[in-house]
């Protein structure tokens, strides 16, 4: 069990985390993603013990830390993974998962479960970068953590690797029943491996949820656009439905939907996904530039009015550059909505 | 984490300990009576003169082995090539004592053969036996930059039509240009610092004119003679520091396939330096054995030697630490590593004169052991900086966060941790140090002292005493102790790389 209350991580005078709260439930996998210098990795060393907060607390089972009551990282049980894994160059792949551990059993325990058996009394060196991954995992695992902080796990591994790692490494979490904080720059990844997921901006967590709730229900713009590639489309509220120069949208909730307006017009939210697009050369949008996916294509568009937005769409639609089309929105679910605004 | 931590603080303090004894020697050469332009004029010309002569021998006979060993079709290359290796570890006052002795009217040679040969003494005879000792310079930085090329370019040049001479000199030699420059230049750095030859050779240098002063009692002059040196020895810094390696991604190894008649040639080639440089000294010195037995000994002169190395190799390791930890931290520790290696660009006796007069200002140091150990330390620091700070590269901040996160405390993540992982380098630069400790000469000799005698100053003493017979046990006893740290070098072709850019810093 994990909870952070209002913690707050200076370097010099610049801030890295400023009032940070979180909590993780027994078992649960909680995923912090966002851009490079936006605080995350700081939270992760603030709890392992490696940065002194300015302010906060950290409890960590029953143990209970703040800036008063120091706890050394040693006593904090606390699994850490590096980003560059940290093994001990100087130890074999038993050594190191063994460092500290006086119950043999656990030590086999994860060489099997990770599929090490075969590299036991191997160098760090002589290994790949997934199998030291893999190392580095079973290392904190076999310490018997309260908890796990991985620090962008799979940043170092090539892209094929990684999907299939990011599995076993979830699988390997869950069955130990360790709740873990996990680092990562890549949305993707954050999504799909986090029971709840936490985006962090400029040392502030902008929005904690299910991914699912965090991806169709930013509560920010920079939610909206990090999460994956999206676009804002000016609407107008009528009753119960949106009404926009591409198609019309049922409203989630018309009451906090008014509270938004202004002068009754919102922003609404599009991700490429959400919008169709027919040949029709009296159409409301143009055609800037396609890209071919393999199976889909993604289309830049440009509408009558100006904005932009993108649609991806099955690739048999094929367009050309230039050519006007008639874009609709497909969606079938309430759109995202934000004060309207600039950007 | 602060960008200057202790050790930059400590790191500093080494880099002004080594540049110390340069503001010594311009504080006590303003006291020199001045007039030493006719006398400067001739050892310039002297020293200049036998370094050049030096250096062109060192490449007649160090380009042609470096392509012998690194790419020609001979048996046993890997054998050749540390036989030939050896005489880079050679204390030059072996040789020239072995020449000094088996030369001229009599002359060992004379006295075993009844042949009179001439004595190799002087300018002749300092830049030959220089020669023989520093060729092996010019083969390793040769060899090193051949094994860049790519041997592609030598089959199309054949293909073309081009002879094998022709190939040698129109497209491998000028591709290897700036290492056998960076071989020749570190030649011209040990010519102009190296004590013994000249010395017992007889000519007139910077580095005897500097012993004679100071056997004088002219530490002042000494001072000054030295400061004229080291402006000379950074100019071969500083042209050294301008060579750089053009690097080639070797596709294909270069072979060169010889003709018996030519590899006779070349082989008859190698034995002959190889006699000359290691056979000899090594006959001259067992011939005394022989004749005049291990009586005279005296095994205490092997402890003398031993213990000031051991201790400056352990003060030594644990000054580089914090130099090689500032060093892998950013460019302020790499400047302040270059100021504190800078001691090995210091002649020995150019640091002995400095710290003689260290001592003779500090009253606790003068006379001690302890100020012979620092000159040691001073000196040969940078040998044990460049093993150190690999280790130390090795040992990333993260992996004492791990083992602190897996619930290890400070102490023991240094024990598990760091030490296993400094250890190493540590041993390694350490035995550098003693090994070189135990053989330095001009060093030992201003600084030890009265009373302590080691098996360099015997050799020395017995020298100048003209008794060669009593020099037969501690002079194999200082071959053996160089063929270990051969080995040490060559453990590695990189570690002598280590140690040639030691120097040239």
């Amino acid at each position: 069990m994990l909870e952070i209350r209002n913690l707050t991580v200076r370097y010099d005078d610049r801030i890295a985390v400023e009032h940070f709260d979180l909590a993780l439930g027994d078992g649960e996998i909680v995923t912090l993603v966002g851009p490079t210098g936006c605080g995350k990795s700081s939270v992760l060393r603030a709890v392992a013990g490696f940065e002194q907060p300015a302010t906060g607390a950290i409890v960590i089972g029953d143990l209970e830390i703040d800036p008063n009551h120091p706890v050394p990282p040693e006593k904090r049980r606390t699994g850490l993974v590096f980003q560059d894994f940290a093994l001990f160059p100087h130890m074999t792949v038993a050594e190191n998962i063994g460092f500290k551990v006086e119950d043999k059993k656990l030590v086999e325990h994860w060489i099997d479960r990770l599929g090490l058996s075969g590299h036991r009394e191997a160098m760090p060196a002589t290994l790949s970068g997934g199998q030291k991954q893999r190392v580095a995992l079973a290392r904190s695992l076999a310490h018997q953590p309260a908890l796990v902080l991985l620090d962008e796990p799979l940043s170092n591994l090539d892209a094929a690797l990684k999907s299939s790692l990011r599995w076993d490494i979830r699988e390997a979490l869950k069955t130990s029943g360790v709740p873990a904080l996990w680092v990562t720059h890549d949305q993707d990844e954050a999504l799909s491996v986090g029971d709840r997921v936490g985006i962090m901006h400029s040392g502030r967590l902008e929005q904690i949820g299910e991914p699912e709730e965090c991806y169709r229900a930013p509560q920010t713009r920079f939610v909206a656009r990090f999460l994956g590639e999206g676009f804002f489309v000016r609407g107008r509220l009528d009753g119960a439905t949106l009404k926009t120069g591409i198609g019309e949208s049922a409203l989630a909730d018309p009451a906090a939907a008014a509270e938004l307006a202004h002068g009754g017009e919102v922003d609404a939210l599009i991700r490429p996904h959400d919008v169709a697009l027919v040949a029709d050369s009296s159409g409301n949008a143009v055609i800037e530039w396609s890209r071919y996916e393999g199976e889909t294509r993604l289309y830049a568009i440009c509408l009558r009015d100006g904005t932009r937005l993108q649609a991806r769409v099955s690739h048999d639609v094929r367009l050309s550059d230039g050519e006007s089309v008639q874009t609709q929105i497909s969606a079938r679910h309430a759109l995202a909505l934000f004060a309207p605004g600039e950007g | 984490m602060s960008r200057f931590s202790l050790s930059h603080f400590a790191s500093a303090l080494v880099a002004l300990a080594v540049l110390a004894p340069v503001a010594v020697l311009v504080v006590l050469a303003l006291g020199a009576d001045v007039d030493l332009r006719g006398e400067t004029v001739r050892l310039v010309a002297n020293t200049l003169g036998v370094t050049v002569l030096t250096v062109m021998g060192a490449v007649a006979i160090g380009v042609p082995m470096a392509l012998a060993t690194a790419h020609c079709n001979l048996p046993r290359r890997r054998l050749w090539l540390a036989l030939l290796a050896a005489p880079l570890a050679v204390p030059s006052y072996i040789g020239a004592f072995a020449y000094f002795a088996a030369f001229g009217t009599g002359g060992e040679i004379e006295t075993l053969t009844g042949a009179a040969v001439p004595a190799v003494r002087g300018f002749g005879g300092t830049a030959l036996v220089m020669t023989l000792y520093t060729y092996p310079f010019v083969m390793l930085a040769t060899r090193a930059a051949l094994s860049q090329l790519d041997g592609r370019t030598v089959e199309a040049a054949r293909s073309l039509g081009a002879t094998l001479p022709v190939v040698l000199l129109r497209i491998v030699l000028p591709r290897v240009r700036s290492g056998i420059a960076g071989g020749a230049l570190l030649v011209a750095l040990y010519a102009m610092s190296d004590f013994a030859t000249p010395a017992i050779l007889g000519l007139d240098t910077f580095i005897r004119s500097i012993y004679v002063e100071y056997n004088a009692f002219g530490l002042a002059r000494a001072a000054l003679l030295s400061l004229q040196l080291l402006a000379l020895v950074a100019f071969v810094l500083l042209l050294e520091s301008r060579v750089g390696v053009e690097r080639e991604a070797a596709q294909e190894k270069l072979e060169i396939t010889l003709g018996p008649r030519a590899r006779t040639v070349l082989m008859a080639f190698m034995l002959v330096v190889l006699a000359a440089s290691l056979l000899l000294p090594a006959l001259v010195f067992g011939v005394w054995l022989w004749r005049d037995g291990a009586g005279g000994f005296d095994p205490w002169l092997a402890w003398n030697s031993a213990y000031p190395a051991l201790l400056a190799a352990l003060v030594t390791v644990f000054v580089a630490l914090p130099v090689a930890h500032a060093a892998v931290r950013g460019k302020v520790g790499r400047w302040l590593e270059r100021i504190a290696t800078l001691g090995f660009g210091i002649p020995g006796i150019v640091m002995g004169t400095a710290l003689l007069y260290v001592g003779l200002q500090l009253d606790f140091l003068y006379q001690t052991v302890a100020l012979l150990v620092l000159g040691y330390v001073l000196r040969f620091l940078p040998l044990a900086v460049g093993p150190v700070r690999n280790c130390v590269a090795r040992l990333d901040a993260n992996l004492l966060a791990a083992a602190r996160n897996l619930g290890a405390s400070p102490f023991e993540a240094f024990t598990r941790v760091s030490v296993p992982l400094l250890l190493p380098g540590a041993i390694a630069g350490g035995a550098l140090v003693f090994l070189e400790a135990m053989r330095e000469l001009p060093i030992t000799l201003l600084l030890r002292p009265t009373g302590l005698e080691t098996l360099t100053t015997e050799l020395w003493q017995v020298y100048e005493a003209g008794y060669f017979g009593r020099a037969a046990v501690p002079g194999l006893l200082l071959i053996a102790i160089s063929s270990v740290a051969l080995v040490f070098m060559l453990s590695g072709e990189d570690r002598l790389t280590t140690r040639k850019a030691s120097r040239g810093i």
